[in-house]
């Protein structure tokens, strides 16, 4: 949940600018979002130690100043989920975000609203379905994630482990029946959020 | 307020160029021209939607763009109307959330005061709560009309305003438009490529074509000129590339097609 709301916040403003913006380094930042998609999960995890670790280039002014790093702690799996499931969110936003007719925002801009409020007012709420598809997709991605997670955060019981992280550790413990429980819940989960986000595409706004 | 519009703009796009320079007074004036001549261009430079290369844009006292003087007021500040083609409603708002739209920052009941005499005036009050895909071209046309005048803008700019609609229908809903443009008494631009329309809306006709503007006149002349398709006799006005402001107000009537008595 923590994972999706930072997704919210990180990855709604990026599919935004993405879509209306033609900035310097633009193709940069879509290639860098889009990453994670198709590296796998533990490359993507050894990025994120080499940047948060506790010698990373982030994590060790902040290791310095603060004492606190984020490896392995409950904040680094919510980190990882993030990056892993940023993609889906930026993606399916940036595509319902470019359908809305461009004239609605000319016409705010002409009515006096600011490019902010445009967005907030018009083009968010016009594409706030695919938005809402893009989160729920996240969400699931977020859930589901593995291997980024073990890189970054471990598998601490009760701390840091994910339901995957449980399913593995379970089956090299032995316990079927308990791996079993939880391979269904999140299949389960998966199949519910795929027909709600794709239910969510298909209404028109 | 006098509403003494002139235009002079140069744009450059892959591979078209606008370079027009007119001017209007009160009244309507009617860009007319093939579509892909430039006219839409025109009227987001107007709008401040997009920012010409060079020229100048001045309307009653106020320099809205001045490439030279770094002026370039932006689309929220200029107190022009927009009606786009298609009209461009917001779906998600009700009719009264799309009039009243522009009036944000106005206390509660000055707004809803304000949308009550808009909806009012456009004959849109039994409607105040409908969605605009619920309303008929013709009330949408009144919609989005209602949208831009309720800010009293100095302004309207009108993008093919009738083009989304039926022959029928469009006959009608031109004389309806024109009635409404007279009766708020409000300085307008619209663009059209139907010659009976701009004819029969417009007080001044600018020609345009590939990017140019081929002749600029009063309806009276421009009428004849267009009939004996001398329009070469009236060529757009350039200085080397570099572009000067030359205007014929709308009212001059009777003065000759302005392009002439330039020469």
């Amino acid at each position: 949940m923590s994972a999706t709301a930072l997704n919210a916040l990180v990855g709604i403003p990026i599919a935004y600018l993405l879509a209306r913006r033609r900035f310097w380094g633009r193709s940069l930042v879509d290639l860098l979002v889009t990453l994670p998609l198709i590296l796998p999960p533990t490359v993507v995890g050894y990025y994120l130690i080499v940047l948060l670790g506790r010698r990373g280039v982030l994590g060790a002014p902040l290791y310095r100043a603060t004492g606190f790093t984020v490896a392995f702690t409950w904040y680094a799996a919510v980190i990882a989920a993030t990056v892993m499931a940023l993609p889906l969110l930026v993606r399916t936003a940036r595509a319902a975000i470019e359908t809305v007719d461009r004239d609605l925002e000319r016409a705010a801009f002409t009515l006096g609203r600011s490019e902010l409020r445009t967005a907030l007012e018009v083009t968010l709420p016009l594409a706030r379905n695919g938005i809402l598809a893009g989160l729920v997709l996240s969400f699931a991605r977020a859930l589901g994630e593995f291997g980024a997670t073990l890189m970054l955060a471990g598998n601490i019981p009760g701390r840091t482990t994910t339901v995957p992280l449980s399913i593995y550790t379970a089956m090299q413990a032995g316990e079927d029946a308990e791996a079993l429980v939880l391979v269904a819940v999140l299949t389960a989960l998966s199949c519910v959020v795929l027909i709600a986000s794709n239910r969510l595409v298909a209404r028109p706004a | 307020m006098t509403s003494r519009l002139e235009v002079a703009i140069r744009k450059q796009l892959d591979g078209f160029t606008l370079d027009v320079e007119w001017s209007a007074g009160d009244g309507v004036a009617a860009l007319f021209g093939p579509s892909g001549a430039g006219k839409t261009l025109t009227l987001q430079c107007l709008a401040g939607l997009v920012r010409p290369d060079a020229g100048r844009i001045v309307m009653g006292d106020d320099v809205l763009f001045d490439a030279g003087a770094g002026i370039d007021v932006a689309p929220q500040r200029r107190r022009v109307g927009y009606v786009f083609q298609g009209y461009a409603l917001f779906p998600h708002l009700t009719v009264r959330g799309n009039v009243g739209f522009g009036l944000r920052g106005r206390a509660r009941a000055s707004r809803r005061r304000r949308e009550d005499e808009v909806l009012a005036r456009l004959g849109l009050e039994p409607y105040a709560e409908r969605y605009p895909r619920e309303l008929s071209g013709g009330q949408r046309q009144r919609v989005a009309l209602g949208r831009a005048l309720a800010t009293d803008p100095a302004l309207l700019l009108l993008d093919e305003p009738l083009s989304a609609l039926d022959l029928p229908l469009r006959q009608a809903l031109r004389d309806e438009l024109g009635a409404i443009l007279a009766d708020w008494g409000i300085a307008a631009v619209l663009v059209t490529h139907d010659l009976t329309e701009a004819y029969r809306l417009g007080d001044r006709i600018v020609v345009y074509q590939e990017g140019r503007v081929i002749q600029a006149a009063p309806r009276a002349e421009a009428s004849a000129i267009t009939r004996s398709s001398s329009a070469e006799a009236i060529p757009c006005r350039r200085n080397g590339g570099a572009i000067t402001k030359h205007a014929t107000p709308i009212t001059d009537g009777g003065s000759g097609p302005s392009g002439s008595t330039r020469r």
